[in-house]
């Protein structure tokens, strides 16, 4: 009796080792081939360079498109389908407040037709925001503010119709209204603002009726005469005797690229006289012997000498930073300075640029959009030296597939560091196509930063683009601003031939905000004045800028999102080649503001 | 064989095995049992770890079933816009993958077919049911690896890219690969461990040391990168990534003037991975004609034009009225020293289209290399007419006046090209000889200067200056050029010369 059970028990283990040990083998056998089979899933996912924006808080829209609610209906007509290359690169678009009611009105620069014989009928096109008197309730916007837009071309006399690339804004006659500069395929345009609501185009008086093909321009003060002077970058010599046919390995016509032409151009500085008129002195600063395939252009005092600089984004050509000198003169130290070409020494398409502190250290880092198989590149501005952080800062892989054009860093959701939004367009058709109407329609990207001590980054978010539906369309410039002065940025796109979008920031739980029209003492916009603001213990510093992007001007005031802070201790601006910042404060969170430079 | 039956002696009434285990018998039938318990273990885990080492050597008992299944081809993409040559190529190899499904090699070679027209995403499935049939070979994986990335997964390209690394870890141009994809997502410490051991593995590589050097670039150890990059240049002096990633470094750490040499050298240059036998075989499958026309340019630069020619005589038949086609062609049988048949190739071209600015450059080109400076003179105005501002038309207009000994216009010609084109560092140098020409020796020197600047290992430049400065008794300057000059050509003649005539002059 005792020793069955010990029998059995001795039974029992002489089984259960060798099926324990079998078990054991079957379990590490099953986890292998589960391990192995999960590598073989790995290799196969095609869509894994997406990031991980599953989350739920991140899953909510941004922006929705109200052009169509708020009575925009621009199309950019890029003209008949010739594959003449000016006609897949247009156009743009400026936001400026024309009439002075404190609303950001919107300018959209136009294509049309190239062929001098067609007469071309279309122009650009000016929509004035209504503002908030007549602000609507649309139906479908849940009961909130809309914005609504007339068109007031006719009236304001803005309607040009040269072949449109894009336009900048800028006060330069100093008369306390903005005027407009339009870049076009051919004569160039600027446009006094006459005070009354309309608009005189004084080009000949003026003499800065360029006549090669002009793409972003902006207005600065380089010589530090208190006039406002004018950047235009040229892109590339072309005439409609000089268009190349181009072709896909298939044998369909293509558009060709800049390096087909070989004919890159110089750019252009005019000086304001103070008189109405400028004169052009590229050739006298030494821009105008060095040549390029101009696209984009950002201006800001770089190199922190008190004097603003120029980088200019060139396409398939090293880029330009051109250093103010302080006697009227540039030197071009791009590729020295590391901001030439990118980390692996090559030259990309440049298209947008932006000027932007990320960092808020101080200094201005530059952000490219490139073409496809480029990733985009940011250059981070380490006392004058640039190093090309585009992978570290999580903006390389998802740029590689697309060709990104306009851009805007902004604090859209204000959290207190500023986010990126990308709009995107081929310029070459191939397969697959993201749309079945568009061959050269891409996706937007929206970008959220991350904060942290070790380094801003970005991570994109969802939904692709902020938007409910992802807006695909071949996207050109891009302008942000406060469009209904509510506290979060907005953005205005242009598409080619398809309606622009307005999008309309509708960030759920947005942070707190201040804004910051910021002037010098004769009133005028302290363009490229550096305004630093410290709200609970953290310092944020953005530049009054306009002309960013592609082909684009946007908002001049600076607009700083501050999370839950609940009041703004001190903001301190640097104006431009003054050594002496004045320092402002305290403010009420939720306003805006003038800042005007004591003198 | 079957169990022994159990003992009659341990039978109980109804004849089966008694229950008292302690008998003699018992014990030994329990015996039995445990040694046939164990035996099936002992089969089972044998059999299992069969299954196990099989799982675990990247699914070999799948692959060596595969090799008994064969592959159907990879085939293009419903969408893909093909070159007809391109799809008579992919064609042809699909044929031969049929009658062949078995062979790694017949799927490898349709995969290099894939990538080298770009078909990323087919060449991907190629290479995958190559190294299926064939896993022992790593070229096919590393290439599946990098087609993945290349088809737009870079995510799973580089788990790819990880898996073959470990599988073939003593294999440099997977380490390499494996390197440069780790630098690409910023994981540091990975690449330089992968560069690490490439270096390892061939110390006499380039390679190995460049991606190093990058790795100090990305941690802003400016000083390691140089020495690294100094280690990869010198292993590798005409990469001129590696001349541009030493500039890159070199200007971090205050060298400015080195950093600039560098930079320069190595702007725009092409990066490369470590060779193995696709990347050989590649070229011979460029079939799109922008492939085809890109490569016979590569070939022209590399010093290959009769392999130029060829390939843009095939172009030429494809695409008779391309202008494209046949000024490439007009510039190869130039390379070629066959000036009458580029002549007459631009000629064609011409009558096709009159407009063309780059067929007027060319034929002044031709036109030069026959003699026929008058004719060449011709063609650069018409380039002018159509092209004022472009520094290249008064570029050759200047070359033209030059051949025709008409000096004085010849520099007009080339200040305007200088004063439109800065880029182009050809112009000064012929700017500097006009200006010799001309008796301005002062003036020759400033251009020969410039010309040495912006092209530091054009040999003339140096040549130039060092001439010129001997002429001036500016006997530093000379030594220096001259220096310069048996940098870049130690036992050439003139050098020699100029050496010589130095040594007789200074009594050195």
């Amino acid at each position: 009796m005792i020793l069955q059970p010990m029998i059995h028990t001795r039974r029992a283990a002489t089984l259960a080792a060798p099926i324990a040990i079998v078990l054991v083998f079957v379990a590490i056998a099953l986890i292998i081939t589960y391990r192995s089979s999960s590598n073989t899933t790995a290799i196969n996912n095609t869509s894994s360079t997406t990031p991980d924006t599953t989350s739920e808080s991140s899953a909510t829209p941004w922006f929705v498109d109200a052009a169509d609610n708020a009575g925009l209906s621009f199309v950019y007509e890029p003209g008949p389908k010739r594959h003449w290359f000016p006609e897949i690169m247009g156009g743009g678009v400026c936001l400026i407040d024309y009439d002075k009611d404190s609303y950001l009105d919107i300018y959209f620069v136009q294509g049309g037709d190239l062929d001098p014989e067609a007469n071309n009928t279309h122009g650009n096109v000016m929509y004035r925001n209504l503002g908030p008197d007549k602000v609507l309730q649309i139906a479908g916007s849940g009961g909130e503010r809309a914005l609504r837009f007339e068109d007031v071309t006719d009236k304001t006399k803005v309607g040009d119709t040269g072949y449109g690339m894009g336009c900048t804004v800028g006060d330069f006659d100093a008369d306390g209204w903005d005027d407009i500069y339009v870049t076009n395929v051919g004569q160039n345009t600027l446009y006094r603002n006459n005070q009354d609501g309309t608009f005189s185009n004084i080009t000949d008086s003026a003499g800065v009726g360029d006549e090669r093909w002009g793409a972003s321009a902006a207005f600065l003060d380089f010589d530090r005469d208190g006039l406002l002077d004018l950047f235009v970058v040229n892109y590339v010599g072309w005439s409609i005797k000089r268009n190349l046919e181009c072709f896909s390995g298939a044998g369909e016509r293509q558009f060709c690229s800049p390096n087909n032409y070989n004919a890159p151009v110089a750019d252009n500085l005019y000086r304001n006289n103070g008189d109405g008129t400028f004169t052009d002195v590229a050739e006298a600063a030494g821009i105008g012997q060095v040549f390029g395939n101009g696209l984009g252009v950002a201006c800001a005092d770089f190199d922190a000498n008190g004097w603003v600089d120029i980088y200019v984004a060139n396409d398939g050509m090293a880029n330009q930073l051109w250093l103010n000198q302080g006697d009227g003169t540039f030197v071009d130290e791009a590729l020295l300075s590391g901001s030439a070409v990118n980390v692996r020494g090559k030259t990309e398409a440049g298209m947008g640029v932006q000027a932007v502190d990320v960092d808020d250290d101080g200094d201005m880092d530059i952000f490219l959009s490139h073409l496809r198989n480029e990733s985009n590149t940011f250059y981070v501005n380490d006392g004058g030296w640039f190093d090309d952080m585009t992978a570290r800062m999580g903006l390389a892989a998802t740029s590689i597939d697309l060709t990104g054009f306009g851009l805007a860093f902004e604090d859209f959701n204000n959290d207190g560091y500023q986010d990126l939004y990308i709009v995107n367009g081929r310029v070459v058709r191939w397969e697959p196509t993201v749309s079945k109407d568009d061959p050269y329609a891409e996706p937007n990207l929206l970008f959220a930063a991350k904060g942290a001590k070790e380094g801003t980054s970005f991570q994109e978010v969802s939904p692709p683009g902020g938007t409910p539906d992802n807006l695909i369309f071949t996207s050109r410039a891009m302008a942000t601003g406060d469009l209904d002065n509510d506290g979060g940025v907005d953005a205005v796109v242009v598409n080619r031939s398809a309606p622009a979008n307005l999008l309309r920031n509708v960030v759920n739980h947005r942070g707190r905000w201040v804004s910051f029209d910021v002037r010098l003492a004769d009133g005028s916009v302290a363009l490229y004045a550096m305004v630093s603001m410290e709200t609970g213990g953290r310092k944020q510093s953005r530049m009054v800028q306009r002309a960013y992007s592609y082909c684009a001007s946007g908002d001049a005031r600076v607009h700083f999102g501050i999370g839950s802070a609940d009041k703004i201790d001190r903001v301190t601006v640097k104006w431009p080649g003054e050594s002496k910042p004045d320092t402002f404060g305290p403010f009420k969170i939720n306003h805006i503001y003038t800042l005007t430079q004591n003198r | 064989m079957g169990r022994r039956k159990p003992s009659q002696k341990n039978l109980n009434k109804k004849g089966k095995p008694s229950k008292k285990g302690n008998t003699k018998a018992n014990r030994r039938s329990s015996s039995r049992k445990n040694i046939a318990i164990w035996s099936i273990a002992t089969i089972a885990i044998i059999a299992i770890t069969a299954i196990l080492w099989q799982v675990s050597n990247n699914r070999t008992s799948a692959n060596q079933k595969l090799i008994s299944s064969p592959l159907p081809p990879v085939r293009p993409g419903e969408n893909a816009q093909l070159d007809p040559e391109v799809r008579q190529l992919i064609e042809q190899q699909i044929r031969i993958v049929q009658g062949n499904q078995a062979s790694a090699k017949e799927h490898g070679t349709l995969a290099i077919i894939y990538e080298a027209n770009e078909l990323w995403p087919e060449a991907h499935r190629s290479y995958l049911n190559a190294s299926s049939l064939d896993p022992k070979d790593w070229v096919w994986k590393i290439h599946a690896a990098a087609a993945q990335s290349a088809a737009g997964d870079f995510t799973g390209g580089l788990d790819s890219i990880r898996d073959v690394a470990e599988e073939f870890p003593t294999i440099p141009q997977i380490q390499h690969r494996l390197g440069r994809t780790l630098l690409e997502t910023e994981d540091l410490d990975a690449a330089e461990n992968a560069f690490q051991r490439t270096v390892n593995l061939e110390p006499n590589s380039c390679a190995g040391y460049i991606g190093l050097g990058q790795v100090a670039i990305h941690r802003r150890q400016f000083l390691k990168a140089a020495e690294l990059l100094e280690q990869g240049v010198r292993l590798c002096p005409d990469y001129g990534l590696a001349h541009y990633l030493l500039g890159s470094a070199y200007r971090r750490i205050y060298r400015k003037e080195e950093a600039r040499h560098e930079l320069a050298q190595g702007v725009n240059s092409k990066s490369r991975f470590m060779g193995d036998r696709i990347m050989k075989a590649i070229p011979k499958y460029y079939r799109g004609l922008a492939v085809q026309l890109a490569t016979a340019m590569q070939l022209l630069e590399s010093g290959k034009p009769d392999k130029a020619v060829a390939i843009l005589e095939k172009a030429r038949i494809k695409r008779p009225r391309d202008t494209n086609v046949l000024n490439n062609l007009a510039i190869a049988y130039l390379n070629l020293r066959q000036p009458e048949k580029s002549r007459k190739a631009l000629l064609e071209a011409l009558e096709i289209d009159p407009t063309q600015f780059p067929t007027y450059i060319n034929l002044v080109e031709s036109c030069l290399s026959l003699r026929n400076p008058q004719e060449a003179l011709t063609y650069s105005q018409k380039a002018i007419e159509l092209a004022p501002t472009v520094g290249q038309a008064h570029y050759s207009k200047a070359r033209a006046l030059m051949a025709l000994k008409r000096f004085q216009e010849a520099r007009v010609a080339l200040l305007q090209t200088v004063r439109l084109d800065t880029r182009n560092p050809e112009a000064f140098l012929n700017l500097a000889e006009c200006c010799y020409q001309l008796g301005d020796r002062e003036e020759a020197l400033k251009y020969f200067t410039t010309a040495a600047e912006r092209m530091p290992r054009n040999l003339n430049s140096q040549i130039g200056v060092c001439t010129i400065s001997m002429e001036l008794g500016l006997w530093n300057r000379a030594e220096t050029a001259l220096l310069r000059a048996k940098r870049i050509a130690p036992d050439h003649q003139r050098v020699r010369q100029l050496e010589r005539s130095f040594a007789e002059r200074t009594g050195q």
